[in-house]
């Protein structure tokens, strides 16, 4: 029997989350920027080193801050995506501070930071800005040609499986 | 219909009840909103309920959802979602707020699209300050840099002209030293669309007089440009108020800078000045209008947009391009600090006009008062002590005061310890020295001189190529009698000195 996962998409407004599920869920792509309201949930099935997992994508409405979001949403999550638009420096302005609320309130669950939107290096955004501490550690991400989706989502599941065991 | 009833009929279709067992097994619901099988479990109906039970079964706490949209089969909602834990049995109820949650879309769009707006407006002005501070930076150093060897260059070439020379080499001597100039003259150029960019550049208020002022300017020019085939005349009207208040300076330099451009575009033909009183204010506040018009190539339409801008560059067929192209710029951002205005009419092969607007304070006749007779006749010998370590500068100071017939005698310093101690052995009248790009050297010295009680009373004159005015102001502030700013010529130097 599948493993459900519930992985919540955090980050602000505009940065493409729903952009990155459908293009992990559905392969699509819509260059329009469309708010979420609430919660839109979607789920995929995927096997990892033999494992069946449900991934259960919790798509919520973008906050400047976790601590803004509706505390009900994050409940239960197996764990978290951080995206950020590279283009956008407000959207990776305070990232320091809010991967430290994430270690506060949710200590244990993994957490995976795409920098979305990488289609825009070297055309608007400076590559080479993102390639010192601490961006070089992160994802970067295209929901438009969907770079590093696949393999950012797998990186997730695989530690949320590696939490779960321990 | 009892009340009661009336708020059932309200309330009944937004409202739907679903009975679930511990493994989230469907067993009743009234089906209003979703239609959901009975002994189906829940989390089949949507995803959104696949992780919720487990965590509820063991809670006594109920939880709720809010705005959470949901599409079962072709029907879209978006509801609140609260389970309830009553009894030991758990109870999922959806209150559908989609109209509600609908009409809020549209206002959250707009402010979320109005703030990514705002914020990328202020990234933009933030990395356009972050580039004028580098290019100011930029400047600044270009400018040392440039000026140190300019001067030696045309130090000497001045020293040269002194020396017996044939015609040929006069002749060769007068291109090198024009060239040197205009390389000067560019340096001030950039300089001042520096200055103006920062804000250091202030307008002054001093009285003058017009009317010497265009006389002088325009003798300068008719002088210069003896050799061309063009008629430069003056017209000023009788009403111009002669006597104001302002900075010559800068009016000498936007008409310089218009004749100048007045001149590249022109073959032949005349330019003429023409300078009226638009109107007297209440408060002596005269607004004057030059007109500076020439029958020259002109200038095309789509040109007309960008000729105040620095880094365009006018290229015309007939003519070779407009030297650096930053003489228009300063006029502009000149006459903008002094409230005035500027205006170009051209049309192209017949000529340009440029329509300068100004504001200027007028003034009333003064009585001249008496003035005594400078010096006794009698030349003084006079000790002057110059600190620098660069050989050529050494050899190109030495140079500039022999023969000077100021009674100027030079004595050298490599280093501000071995000036301390030239100081310490003989009397000098005052002292030279070069404020160094890096080091505080001559700041420090100046400080040090100037806590001496036997030293204060020395003069010090700053020579530099940096020539920001943050850097005087801080070469003044330490306690120096004077700046010159690098290339300067013999007689410069001297005229600083006398100065002191």
């Amino acid at each position: 029997m599948a493993q459900p996962r519930k992985i919540v998409i955090l980050g602000h407004f505009g940065v493409g989350k729903t952009s990155l599920i459908r293009q992990y869920v559905d392969a699509s792509f819509s260059e329009d920027y469309l708010v979420t309201v609430g919660v839109h949930v979607k789920k995929k099935d995927v096997i990892i080193n033999d494992h069946a997992v449900t991934l259960v994508i919790w798509d919520i409405e973008g906050h400047s801050e976790i601590a803004s979001a509706r505390a009900s949403y994050l409940l239960g999550a197996s764990g978290f995506i951080y995206v950020f638009d590279v283009s956008r420096p407000e959207t990776y302005a305070n990232l320091d501070n809010q991967m430290e609320y994430l270690k506060e309130h949710f200590s244990g669950i993994p957490v995976e930071v795409f920098g979305n939107k990488c289609d825009k290096f070297e055309d608007e955004v400076s590559k080479a800005f993102f390639e010192t501490p601490p961006f070089n550690s992160y994802l970067f991400t295209s929901a438009k040609t969907g770079e590093n989706v696949e393999e950012g989502f797998m990186q997730l599941t695989i530690k949320t499986l590696v939490a779960h065991e321990s | 219909m009892s009340l009661k009833d009336i708020k059932a009929s309200y309330i009944d279709h937004k409202v739907q009840i679903i009975a679930v067992d511990s493994l989230g097994l469907i067993l009743a619901s009234d089906d209003v909103l979703f239609p959901f099988k009975k002994n189906h479990k829940l989390e089949e109906q949507h995803p959104f309920f696949y992780t919720l039970l487990p965590l509820l079964v063991h809670d006594t706490v109920s939880e709720s959802f809010t705005c959470v949209n949901l599409e079962i089969g072709t029907i879209s909602k978006i509801v609140d979602v609260s389970i309830l834990n009553k009894e030991d049995k758990l109870y999922v109820v959806l209150t559908d707020f989609t109209s509600h949650y609908i009409e809020t879309r549209p206002i959250i769009q707009e402010k979320n699209d109005s703030v990514i707006a705002r914020n990328k407006l202020t990234f933009e002005r933030e990395v356009h300050f972050a580039k004028e501070e580098f290019k100011n930076i930029f400047l600044a150093h270009l400018n040392h840099e440039i000026r140190n060897p300019l001067n030696a260059l045309l130090g000497f070439t001045e020293l040269l002209g002194e020396t017996k020379l044939t015609f040929q080499q006069k002749e060769t001597l007068g291109v090198l030293q024009r060239t040197g100039l205009h390389i000067k003259v560019l340096m001030d150029d950039l300089l001042d669309i520096s200055k103006i960019e920062t804000g250091a550049l202030e307008i002054k208020g001093v009285p003058f007089n017009l009317h010497t002022l265009l006389a002088g300017l325009i003798k300068h020019f008719q002088i210069k440009k003896n050799n061309s085939n063009i008629e430069l005349s003056y017209c000023t009207e009788s009403d111009v108020p002669p006597k104001l208040f302002g900075d010559p300076t800068r009016i000498k330099q936007i008409l310089y800078n218009l004749f100048e451009n007045a001149y590249k575009n022109t073959k032949e033909g005349s330019i003429v000045l023409n300078t009226s009183l638009v109107e007297m204010t209440e408060k002596d506040v005269a607004s004057l209008q030059f007109k500076v018009s020439d029958t020259g190539s002109g200038i095309s339409g789509d040109q007309l947009t960008t000729i105040f801008d620095p880094y365009v560059q006018i290229q015309r067929e007939e003519l070779i391009p407009i030297g650096s192209g930053l003489g228009l710029k300063i006029v502009k951002d000149l006459i903008i600090l002094m409230g005035g205005t500027v205006v170009v009419d051209s049309e192209v092969a017949k000529g340009s006009v440029f329509t300068v607007t100004l504001p200027f304070k007028t003034r009333k006749k003064t009585p001249k008062s008496k003035t005594n007779p400078k010096g006794s006749g009698i030349v003084m010998n006079k000790r002057i002590l110059a600190i620098e370590d660069d050989t050529l500068s050494q050899m190109l100071l030495m140079k500039q005061f022999l023969d000077n017939d100021k009674g100027y005698a030079l004595q050298i310093a490599p280093n501000t310890i071995a000036a301390i101690q030239m100081l310490k052995t003989k009397i000098y009248s005052a002292i030279i020295i070069k404020q160094t790009y890096n080091a505080t050297t001559g700041i420090e010295f100046i400080e040090k001189l100037k806590s001496n009680p036997k030293l204060s009373a020395i003069p010090v004159l700053v020579v530099s190529g940096k020539a920001m005015i943050k850097e005087q102001e801080a070469i003044i502030n330490a306690g120096a009698a004077a700046f010159l700013k690098k290339p300067y010529s013999k007689y410069e130097l001297i005229t600083a000195l006398q100065q002191l």
